[in-house]
């Protein structure tokens, strides 16, 4: 009995300590899970949670301006940069690559910590109540917003209320086959008969890239989820266990300079540059105002790897983080790296992100409802 | 290619590569010694280190590391019964019992030896198999791994001892703690009961250092007294640890079958580490003149999985410089080193950096050679630890096993985790049902479901006929047969229940 006391005090004192050592306070509670984002259903009536979030509370309402100067306030400091997604993937890549360049703009010490989790939503839930602007957070935001979009009572974030700083890249998207299937045009892909898809999940941005291409050509299209990430699916593409893969540029440009996969086309506004004669998904026909419309919406998702700090923090260090990081992704080292990754530094400013995340977040029902079908229409037997 | 081979060896007279080699070993030799703390954490940490650093030394160090972790691992698990690293599990089966018996120096030499001379295996296939890999990896595609899947779990049923029953029922709550969480295929989340920690679902660390630490410390609270009854059981001898390198020796061709098995399954991707091991432990035991020896401290059942650990990082590394697609959880983040230093795994890699790809084989065989030779100059010093009374030892293990289960995901809730999990492990141990099969299962389970899915849904039941996987099938079949056999006959020796 007396060792099985001392054994409880062991244990308690382990724990004590493991918190004391991390800072972590215990009582940070775990929030209810969100379903998977973009599960097929129909769509819901926009929640007062959603429609409150987007129209009666203001964005990211600024906090007052701190009496220190923001550059003296980050002198000499430890920043923390969450990574919302795995290590190993693009957004963490990403992290370490900007961290350096921004530890110099900052004059702070950076520390890259991986929270990955439900698609970023674990990393956003800890850092929602942090003010004081020393932790960043990149996460691919495209999952999590889903989620507060279709399902705000489970998402105990609010993707309006983070500052965001700035995009540091973006993520251009490709639909590819295998180089050696003898698919060089949209139209022989259209003559394909049964062409199998491999995805990750079945709701990811993959899925719905997948989704329109079939909407457009109005092909079947066997969607194979579960897939490894990116590098699985064009494996299983130049296996010939599926026909075709939708990996970003940045992933594919090996492959595709040794004629192992080939670029059918891009998921973009405009013509990939690495990429010249590939077309978009706009050129490939002529398209309706439907399929028009579910293509923007398609595309609208993809927002490239923004960087955001924390809900409250003064003005004044949002703005001087935001001119920061700007200047980071100029510095040649980064540049030389990131064009190397496959993905040179592409700036776009915060407002961008904020704007599109309250677009998100007051999309009209019936428009939510197109959406909700191109997340998770079945598009073959 | 020959040429290559012998320019790359050139490094090593650069002092600085050298250096950076080494510390790599230590390090990884320290983080695989604390119990949870493994190779995964190491990279994470030291990867910011390599920012703007030249290549060649940036990825010395962070394999080097690599390569020295499992080793660490091995050493706690012999001496403590606690898994180093969680790829140590299967050594747990034998090495821990092997030095209750005495022969813990003689159970350190089959470590050292066998370590060494499978990362030299794993090394000498990838340098082999770099111009040429392209077949062998294109050969396995979603069915194949899914058979690969199948024969590790028929394993399962090899690794338990006497009680087939206990061992699958072990299993079957490995398999469904594996069902936790969203599944990959259909984005479902499962058993989460609402609560966003478990949509991830259940973490392999806790999940490990839950099983087997916690029972381990709680026995040695109960106890009260060292491990060691004298000093002398855990004593560690020159002669005995001669006598472990010779062991590898005398069973060299059970080393390069567990070798061979470690690197085919590291050249896989998606399988996980933990299934080589496993599976060589499986195969030893099944082609053992003494299957009864298992689990009471066999000579095979130490060597086997600690030849395929180390092999199999020589598979994985060969698909991750070949294609750019790592081949184990470890290889991911040194996937995300390549990146920070400017290089892009991949085939072009081995038109404009073959020098290197190169280089990092030769890495990893003298990092394991290396870390094996500091473990044999140090062995002695490290079973000190075993010597400690419990109630000073066990808080010890207790805080580091708490904090490498936060460090793996900087989640404190991995750490409560950890002590359910003991709970569980510790009902195990009492109950006297396996422990290794929950691990398996927990593993294998996911990854079964996950590639059964995507095979069916791209071939249907003909991926069945697909030929390689119809080899594995029969493979797995042998290996049930020859299990069977083997259990009949040793029943009818009266020496299974």
């Amino acid at each position: 009995m007396k060792r099985l006391w001392n054994l409880c005090l062991v244990v308690l004192v382990a724990l004590a300590v493991v918190l004391t050592a991390c800072g972590q306070a215990a009582s940070t509670s775990a929030p209810t899970s969100p379903p998977p984002a973009g599960q097929a259903t129909a769509a819901p009536a926009p929640s007062k949670a959603a429609t409150a979030a987007a129209t009666e509370k203001p964005a990211a309402t600024p906090a007052p301006k701190s009496k220190e100067s923001a550059a003296d306030f980050y002198k000499g400091k430890t920043v923390e940069l969450w990574v919302g997604n795995s290590p190993g993937g693009g957004q963490d890549t990403w992290a370490r690559m900007v961290a350096r360049p921004l530890e110099k703009q900052l004059g702070a010490r950076i520390i890259v910590r991986n929270e990955g989790g439900s698609s970023g939503q674990v990393a956003l839930t800890q850092l929602r109540n942090k003010a004081d602007g020393l932790s960043l957070i990149t996460v691919v935001p495209r999952g999590p917003i889903l989620t507060q979009v279709f399902d705000p009572d489970k998402a105990k974030y609010d993707m309006n209320a983070y500052n965001w700083l700035g995009v540091m890249s973006m993520i251009p998207q490709l639909l590819v086959v295998n180089g050696k299937s003898g698919i060089k045009t949209v139209d022989d892909f259209s003559k394909t008969p049964d062409v199998k898809w491999a995805l990750d999940t079945p709701e990811s941005g993959k899925a719905m890239r997948a989704r329109t291409l079939a909407l457009v050509l109005n092909k079947e299209i066997k969607l194979i989820s579960g897939y490894n990430g990116t590098s699985s699916e064009l494996l299983a593409v130049m296996r010939g266990e599926v026909q075709g893969a939708s990996p970003p540029v940045s992933a594919s440009m090996a492959l595709i300079n040794s004629g192992d996969i080939f670029p059918l086309v891009a998921m973009e506004k405009k013509r990939v540059p690495e990429l010249p004669n590939t077309p978009t998904i706009y050129e490939i026909k002529t398209l309706s105002p439907l399929e028009k419309e579910l293509i923007d919406l398609a595309l609208g998702t993809e927002v490239g790897r923004p960087l955001a700090t924390t809900p409250g923090v003064p003005q004044d260090r949002v703005d001087f983080l935001k001119t920061s990081l700007k200047n980071a992704l100029q510095d040649k080292e980064l540049i030389d790296r990131a064009t190397t990754y496959g993905e040179p530094p592409r700036w776009a400013p915060g407002e961008d992100i904020q704007t599109w995340v309250k677009t998100m977040l007051s999309m009209p029902p019936q428009t939510k409802a197109k959406f909700s079908e191109l997340l998770g229409m079945k598009t073959a037997k | 290619m020959v040429e290559a081979l012998f320019q790359a060896l050139g490094n090593i007279a650069n002092l600085e590569v050298l250096a950076v080699m080494v510390i790599g070993v230590v390090v990884g030799l320290i983080f695989g010694i604390l119990p949870g703390i493994g190779g995964m954490s190491a990279l994470a940490i030291f990867m910011s280190f390599v920012w703007g650093k030249d290549p060649v030394l940036a990825l010395t160090f962070l394999l080097a590391i690599l390569a020295a972790t499992s080793q660490g691992g091995s050493v706690t698990t012999i001496l403590l019964n606690v898994p180093g690293d969680s790829t140590n599990a299967a050594t747990l089966l034998d090495g821990y019992p092997m030095g209750k018996k005495g022969q813990a120096g003689r159970a350190l030499g089959i470590v050292l030896a066998g370590s060494a001379l499978g990362g030299l295996f794993g090394g000498i296939v990838l340098l082999a198999l770099l111009p040429v890999m392209r077949p062998v990896v294109m050969a396995f595609g979603s069915s194949e791994t899914f058979m690969m899947v199948v024969l590790g779990l028929v394993f399962m049923a090899i690794i338990a001892k006497e009680s087939l029953m206990k061992g699958f029922i072990a299993g079957a709550i490995g398999l469904s703690l594996a069902f936790f969480g969203l599944q990959s295929n259909t984005a479902i989340s499962r058993f989460d009961f609402g609560q966003l920690y478990l949509e991830d679902g259940v973490q392999l660390i806790p999940l490990t250092l839950g099983i087997f630490a916690i029972p381990e410390v709680v026995d040695m609270m109960a106890r009260g007294d060292s491990l060691t009854q004298k000093a002398g059981v855990f004593a560690v001898q020159g002669k005995q640890v001669i006598e472990g390198v010779k062991d590898v020796f005398r069973h060299f061709f059970l080393f390069l079958r567990c070798s061979v098995i470690g690197t085919v399954v590291g050249i896989i991707p998606g399988i996980g580490a933990h299934t080589a091991t496993f599976m060589a432990y499986g195969h030893a035991k099944q082609t053992s003149k003494h299957p009864e020896e298992f689990g009471q401290g066999s000579i095979e059942g130490v060597l086997a999985p600690e030849s395929a650990s180390n092999a199999k990082e020589g598979g994985a590394l060969l698909t991750t410089l070949g294609f750019g697609i790592p081949g184990s959880s470890a290889m991911a983040l040194l996937l995300g080193a390549f990146i920070v230093v400017g290089i892009q795994p991949g085939p072009k890699m081995l038109e404009e950096h073959l020098g290197l790809a190169v280089w990092l084989g030769w890495t990893l065989i003298i990092a394991n050679v290396g870390s094996s030779i500091l473990l044999l100059f140090t062995a002695k010093q490290m079973v000190r630890m075993t010597f400690l009374k419990a109630r000073i030892l066990a808080p010890i293990i207790l805080v580091f096993v708490a904090i490498g289960a936060y460090a793996s995901r900087e989640n404190i809730l991995d750490v409560l985790m950890v002590f359910i999990f003991g709970a569980l492990g510790y009902g195990a141990k009492v109950l006297d049902y396996p422990r290794a099969p929950i691990m398996l299962g927990f593993v294998l389970g996911a990854l079964a479901e996950k590639y059964f899915l995507i095979s069916t849904q791209a071939f249907g039941a003909a991926f069945l006929l697909r030929p390689v996987t119809l080899v594995i099938l029969v493979l797995i079949l042998f290996t049930v047969a020859f299990d069977l056999r083997n259990r009949e006959i040793q029943k009818r020796k009266g020496m299974v229940a």
